[in-house]
């Protein structure tokens, strides 16, 4: 795989679990937490790189 | 599990840098031993796939012996990988820093899996057979 966003994903979809499973002790708050943080660190990225891209592109 | 019956702490956390997961598998803590497992395994294989380096502690490279710390975290995985041969490192391939922090990322969260079950271990945490205690 050579996708950045790709790998970004993928990068992101390990993490959160285990970042997830450390915070929380129920489940379901841990699922919650592990999408959210997902979702964090992808909508994350994309902001970065928009604003990088404004800044300097 | 009662303070008496819990395995002991140097067992626990042992296991826990051998194993992604295994210190808190001892523990009792079923569901988070297959997260753990099933997160840092496979993001230490992508790493290796994505043409990582397994970096050597070599101390002219500071920033290299960091790096070999961070991979070397991983316990068996890691030893497993440099024996198998993988690792070498592909400089030219598109995705070979992708793959060096996969590897060094893995490695990094397995300490912190680590310092969860030592807390575990120790009885600072809630520990339940179902997992659902807050």
């Amino acid at each position: 795989m050579t996708s950045h966003l790709g790998l970004m994903i993928l990068f992101a979809a390990f993490v959160s679990p285990v970042f997830a499973a450390l915070h929380r002790d129920d489940w379901a708050a841990a699922k919650r937490f592990a999408a959210r943080l997902f979702a964090a660190l992808v909508g994350g990225a994309f902001v970065l790189s928009w604003v990088l891209y404004l800044a300097f592109g | 599990m009662p303070a008496a019956a819990r395995p002991s702490l140097a067992l626990t956390v042992g296991l826990a840098w051998l194993f992604p997961g295994a210190g808190h598998m001892l523990q009792g803590q079923a569901g988070k031993a297959l997260v753990f497992g099933l997160a840092l395994l496979p993001m230490y294989i992508c790493g290796l796939a994505f043409g990582g380096r397994l970096f050597a502690f070599d101390g002219v490279e500071p920033l290299m012996l960091l790096a070999a710390g961070a991979q070397w975290m991983m316990g068996a995985t890691r030893l497993l990988a440099g024996l198998a041969g993988y690792g070498v490192g592909d400089v030219v391939a598109a995705s070979y820093e992708y793959g060096n922090t996969f590897l060094i990322v893995a490695g990094l969260l397995n300490v912190l899996v680590m310092f969860d079950a030592s807390d575990v271990a120790r009885g600072r945490k809630y520990t339940h057979a179902s997992e659902t205690a807050s």
